[in-house]
């Protein structure tokens, strides 16, 4: 049991609570609910550009260089095929952002990976991986990423790459 | 005289967390927008809290401000104060962990500084002089009623008796 100091404090909390509860609640009934929107923190290497969706955080190079070895993570590359096959980051699912469908069994697998970072090649803020991000949102897939500088970068870094077709991809086996 | 001191830093201290609140505070009111998409990406709420919450949070902050500075809510101000500060470094040392890259939105847009293991510090650290000040602002404990008794007829006895 609290004892009168123990109880004094528990009302000097819940009466600061409620107090912020209350200025909180008029204020948000005078200004409305902001919608979060995309206001900064994008990185200046590959900034998101106005279009781009509010929630995809983004993650640096060497975050998911670290991650790389976590088997729940899947590198998606954005890129149309041809790209892939030219060069990509190692062990990566090819799900191009022009294609308009992605395969039932692209996005089982897709579904599979707990952590998901998606690349492209950089340009226009990365806009394929902004796109691609939105897209398996909407389909119910939550964490996925965007990576800061997209492939030139993490190729820069001498971080692992390789050419060739996509292993991991149902519709391209070698 | 030590005690004095020891009030004088007490209010030093308050008047210093006080200022971190508001300058935490105030740029997230300012552009809310900023700060819910800061929030949004820490992907720990529910979307359609996400913009109440970056309304209520600086509100709470301005409040615990306040109650730093005014007597009588110090200690309870100064423990929310705790239990906010370690909230955010709690979810800041998650996405850490997570390798979510963001902004803090610590200070909303004013710093656009990144999450890192040295905002968590800062955060961790600004927790425990919060949680000291509360403990430091508890009343002092009473003095037991036979002391009080036995020091009272004496100062009331008339000298030379």
């Amino acid at each position: 049991m609290l004892g009168p100091a123990g109880m004094t404090l528990l009302n000097q909390v819940l009466r600061i609570c409620a107090v912020s509860l209350a200025v909180g609640l008029v204020v948000l009934a005078v200004r409305g609910a902001p919608r979060p929107g995309p206001v900064g923190g994008e990185p200046a290497v590959c900034s998101a550009p106005a279009a781009a969706e509010p929630a995809t955080p983004w993650i640096t190079l060497d975050d998911a260089h670290k991650l790389s070895a976590d088997p729940g993570l899947l590198f998606v590359d954005c890129r149309p095929r041809a790209e892939f096959r030219t060069g990509h980051i190692a062990a990566a699912l090819s799900v191009p952002s022009d294609e308009s469908e992605i395969r039932d069994d692209v996005v089982s697998r897709l579904r599979s990976a707990r952590t998901i970072i998606a690349y492209c090649d950089a340009r226009s803020g990365c806009a394929s991986s902004v796109r691609l991000a939105s897209r398996l949102r909407e389909l119910g897939i939550a964490d996925v990423r965007i990576l800061t500088g997209g492939l030139p970068a993490w190729l820069e870094k001498g971080y692992p790459a390789q050419s060739g077709s996509c292993p991991l991809c149902p519709d391209d086996k070698p | 005289m030590n005690s004095d001191k020891h009030g004088r830093w007490l209010w030093l201290a308050r008047i210093a967390l006080a200022g971190v609140f508001v300058a935490a505070a105030l740029p997230k009111l300012l552009d809310p927008i900023a700060f819910a998409t800061d929030v949004q990406n820490y992907r720990l709420l529910p979307e359609t809290l996400v913009g109440p919450f970056a309304v209520i949070l600086p509100c709470g902050e301005l409040v615990v401000a306040l109650g730093l500075l005014l007597s009588p809510y110090q200690r309870g101000a100064a423990l929310v104060g705790t239990l906010l500060l370690g909230g955010f470094a709690i979810a800041m040392g998650q996405s850490r962990l997570r390798g979510i890259d963001l902004r803090c939105g610590c200070f909303g847009a004013a710093l656009d500084a990144k999450v890192s293991w040295l905002t968590v510090a800062r955060s961790a650290g600004l927790a425990l002089l919060s949680g000291t000040l509360s403990w430091a602002s508890r009343a002092p404990a009473a003095q037991p009623p036979h002391a009080t008794e036995s020091s009272e007829p004496r100062a009331q006895q008339p000298p030379g008796s």
